[in-house]
């Protein structure tokens, strides 16, 4: 493999009081398997200390490196470098507020994950094993559970864009829904109760973006509708 | 230390012996992770408040940060190395010299080489000087933490005389229980490697204990 990559990086550094700017950088190819992430851990590593950005298990578990590549949100450690239009163009989740560079505030993101209680939550007493589920019932976690928070979805959602102080993002909702879902869960109807609301929920409008951004190739319009339909199947 | 609690590998607990396999580390959490939390709670029972500390031990603290930011500079203006080369060095070195299979004389020439890379330490520098979200401060202080693990992780591994899980020695291929069922403990002392051994506990508190045997595949 020889020839280079051309990258164009935001690049945003509060302390300067200058405005955001794109800057280029030339990454020389070292692979065939080559990642986004490999490009910039050279930059940063080679070329330009100051360049600031998540990272941490480089194999699209942590869901740390969310970034918008060429105008779509994907993990730069498990997008290949060499298939992009060049100049590279990467920039911060879109709709965030910028701290530096790539990174961006994920305070109010993970306050609505938080908000719809991602823990198991039952009354009955806490049996002397496990809480066992048939098989069946753990298949409908699938799907669901595999969730890493990258926020690459929620972030790539016009209604999140719009209303995302109220508005939970498909991101929490189909870690809502996952809580939903569960067998051993017993406050699906306080789940449910919350989930309930104009803006917490419906300002979803199926624009399906998320399920395009999902780096794990899930489908959050689907995790949402399920919700929906739990909703119109108890008024019933 | 009074008040200062580890869990893990730090803790040596002696569950895991020298294998220590992937998954494992969800004993740690879960089973003594809880246990610490409850000898935390108990102890904060008992001892209410802090104790009293030096007025001036934030000084060092800072100290280790602000030697980085003001040695702050960019590449090519001056001697030494930017963190992540030291970092590349000190990676090529332990993957070349303490590796999967391991003998004394590749072992002791890595020692050599870590030493002489642990002296370049001071004239590392990075190119950050921000103080908003310096990534570039984070990895040299990491690195400064992993260069010290390299470091006795080294030293112990010559001194380890035998083969035992993870550790395989091309020149010792046999396990020595009689000599080397012990925990390894490594300190640096005035810039040198320090080792210092403690037992394994084989004695669990409420099962019986058995006695460790030969590992085959």
């Amino acid at each position: 493999m020889s020839g280079h990559l051309e990258l164009r990086v935001y690049r945003y550094d509060p302390e300067s009081g200058r405005e955001p700017l794109m800057q280029d950088y030339e990454v020389p190819v070292t692979g065939g398997g080559m990642m986004l992430l490999d490009a910039l851990n050279y930059v940063k590593w080679e070329l330009d200390g100051t360049l600031t950005y998540r990272r941490s298990c480089r194999e699209g578990v942590c869901g740390s490196d969310g970034v918008n590549i060429n105008g779509v949100n994907g993990l730069a450690c498990i997008t290949p470098a060499l298939g992009l239009k060049q100049p590279i163009e990467v920039r911060p989740l879109p709709g965030m507020r910028v701290i530096r560079d790539l990174v961006v505030d994920m305070t109010h993101f993970f306050e609505q994950y938080r908000s719809i209680k991602p823990w198991l939550q039952s009354s009955t007493p806490t049996p002397e094993h496990e809480r066992l589920q048939t098989p069946e019932e753990r298949s409908r976690l699938d799907g669901l559970y595999e969730c890493i928070l990258c926020a690459c979805c929620s972030t790539s959602c016009p209604s999140y864009w719009w209303n995302g102080e109220r508005f939970l993002g498909p991101a929490t909702l189909l870690q809502a829904q996952r809580w939903v879902a569960d067998s051993r869960d017993e406050a699906t109807g306080e789940r449910l109760d919350q989930l309930e609301d104009a803006f917490r929920l419906y300002r979803c409008h199926q624009i399906m973006n998320c399920m395009e951004a999902c780096p794990k190739e899930l489908n959050p319009t689907a995790a949402i509708n399920s919700i929906k339909r739990s909703l119109i199947k108890r008024q019933a | 230390m009074p008040g200062l609690y580890a869990i893990g590998e730090a803790a040596c607990v002696s569950v895991h012996g020298a294998n220590r396999l992937g998954g494992n580390s969800l004993l740690e959490i879960v089973v003594f992770g809880r246990a610490c939390g409850n000898q935390v709670m108990k102890r904060l029972r008992e001892f209410r408040y802090h104790v009293p500390i030096d007025p001036d031990c934030w000084k060092p603290g800072v100290a280790r940060v602000e030697r980085w930011l003001d040695g702050g500079r960019r590449r090519g203006e001056k001697e030494g190395m930017h963190v992540a080369e030291l970092r590349a060095r000190m990676q090529t070195i332990m993957q070349e010299h303490f590796s999967v299979y391991r003998t004394e004389d590749v072992m002791r020439e890595g020692v050599e080489r870590l030493h002489e890379l642990a002296g370049m330490m001071d004239d590392a520098f990075i190119e950050d000087g921000s103080h908003v979200f310096n990534t570039d401060l984070v990895e040299a202080l990491e690195l400064e933490n992993l260069m010290g693990i390299a470091r006795v992780t080294a030293a112990s591994a010559v001194a380890r005389t035998e083969s035992r899980g993870a550790h395989a020695r091309e020149d010792y291929p046999d396990r020595d229980d009689e000599n080397w069922m012990r925990h390894s403990l490594g300190y640096i002392d005035d810039d040198s490697e320090r080792l210092d051994y403690k037992p394994v506990r084989t004695k669990p508190m409420t099962v019986e204990s058995f006695p460790p045997k030969a590992r085959v595949y």
